[in-house]
């Protein structure tokens, strides 16, 4: 169930990578592009197939898990901050892109690294699940949630209010499926305190979000592409 | 809005005899399965009456006093007020009659006559029911009809209002029952016994001062909608923007 998740991720955000790749190249928010280039090194990343070779590339010291949790920390930042603003948020838009998100980002970051080296994690492990009794790994872990968890609770509120505002359907499904993918991220949490740890229920929920989350991006690119052509029939449609 | 299947098919018979359901459906321009689904499900909707009714040159309004909850139609029809007439003419006509008088002002010359745009308008429903408002008219109809007031509201945006609550609203406001059923477009003026240019009299009769609150009022209403659509505009082109 889970890996059927994890592939289905991966083929997904690879889809939504390359279908942002001329955007990339015109400059059309490419920080989007950006995003889903992350995530779906992220997300290949969280497959032992993949993980294995790459930390073995990288020295078996599993500082591959490194590298996933910053661009997953590099997707959040890159994404949250774009949803707040296309949903007229300005306070989520401060509170991600502001001093205060930018430290939770930096403490976050920070912590990681240091939990990082502090630990003891000689030899690949996908997740690093082969450490997890070092109460290292539990700060590493920590702190990889802690930002995503804070990004995401940003912009709970600025999707649940587009999805019941009185826009076209499509917009409205569109903020429903961003709302209930930052949602699932949020609602992982209390999975992982020790004493209700469900592990696989954790990474279904995140890989699902991550799922929604593309699917609600998706809806606003086919809107957007169905968008009236010229000014002009804009304003023959206004009246 | 409906009426029973039974009440349809036996007027159907008296009216067109023989005539076969099919031969009905194409001079009314209805679809046939439209008809049958609808006498399926035991209720036949206003519109097809009304097309039946015009294809075979029967007045609508006398057809449908021949139905349950419509008996008094016939008995309850008046002729349009002033305000009715008026409401019936769209804001651009308005606008226009006002610009026309003014020129004429100016030149000393009698004003152009302005060529009314036929039949309801793009906000022809609000504007009726504005012309009969004495008090309240909305609250007392939605409380009536049993439906939310803002389900009356949303019809009104739409520019639309079912024919029971058309009939209803000109009921408490006790105007002409049929006039209702012209600002939403299900009847024109001519079957709702209004005298055929009785709209163009009323509006070369009204004083320009009034007719310049009239259109002040409508412009008000205009702005509100128009801000509306932009700021839906602007939310749409913002997700666009961030996201597309």
């Amino acid at each position: 169930m889970t890996s059927i998740l994890q592939w289905s991720a991966l083929i997904v955000c690879l889809a939504c990578s390359l279908w942002r790749v001329p955007s990339l190249l015109k400059g059309r928010n490419r920080g989007l592009s950006w995003a889903f280039i992350l995530a779906t090194v992220s997300v290949a990343l969280s497959l032992p197939a993949i993980y294995l070779p790459v930390d073995a590339l990288l020295g078996g010291i599993n500082l591959a898990n490194v590298v996933l949790r910053l661009s997953i920390f590099g997707v959040f930042f890159l994404l949250t901050s774009r949803v707040a603003a296309a949903y007229h948020s300005p306070l989520a838009r401060t509170l991600i892109r502001g001093p205060l998100g930018v430290a939770v980002l930096a403490i976050s970051s920070l912590g990681l690294c240091v939990s990082y080296v502090l630990a003891d994690v000689d030899g690949s492990s996908t997740g690093l699940v082969a450490f997890t009794n070092q109460s290292a790994v539990a700060a590493y872990s920590w702190f990889g949630v802690a930002y995503t968890t804070y990004a995401a609770a940003c912009v709970v509120v600025a999707t649940a209010k587009a999805t019941l505002s009185r826009r076209p359907v499509v917009d409205r499904a569109a903020a429903f499926f961003l709302l209930a993918g930052f949602s699932l991220v949020c609602a992982t949490v209390p999975l992982r305190i020790p004493r209700w740890a469900n592990w696989q229920a954790v990474d279904i929920m995140n890989f699902t979000a991550i799922l929604l989350v593309a699917l609600g991006l998706v809806l606003v690119w086919l809107s957007f592409i169905r968008r009236p052509v010229a000014s002009s029939t804009q304003l023959s449609r206004q009246e | 809005m409906t009426v029973p299947a039974k009440f349809f098919l036996q007027w159907l018979s008296n009216v067109a005899g023989a005539t076969t359901q099919a031969a009905v459906c194409r001079a009314a321009g209805i679809k046939r399965s439209t008809l049958a689904q609808q006498l399926v499900r035991g209720r036949v909707s206003l519109a097809t009456v009304a097309a039946v009714s015009r294809s075979l040159d029967l007045p609508v309004v006398a057809t449908l006093s021949q139905f349950p909850h419509f008996e008094d139609l016939v008995s309850g029809m008046k002729p349009p007020t002033q305000a009715e007439l008026l409401s019936q003419i769209s804001d651009a006509d308005l606008l226009q009659e006002i610009l026309n008088r003014n020129m004429a002002a100016e030149n000393l010359t009698a004003p152009l006559p302005v060529q009314l745009s036929p039949g309801h308008h793009k906000s022809s429903v609000r504007a009726w029911l504005d012309a009969v408002d004495s008090s309240d008219l909305r609250v007392k109809v939605a409380r009536q009809a049993a439906i939310a007031p803002q389900n009356l509201s949303a019809q009104i945006s739409a520019n639309r209002l079912t024919a029971e609550l058309a009939i209803a609203s000109a009921r408490i406001a006790e105007v002409g029952l049929a006039n209702g059923l012209v600002s939403t477009g299900f009847l024109s003026p001519t079957e709702a016994g209004w005298v055929p240019g009785s709209r163009e009299n009323a509006l070369r009769g009204t004083p320009t001062s009034s007719l310049v609150s009239l259109a002040s009022h409508r412009l008000d209403i205009l702005s509100r909608i128009l801000r509306r659509s932009e700021e839906d505009n602007a939310a749409v082109q913002s997700v666009w923007e961030n996201l597309g």
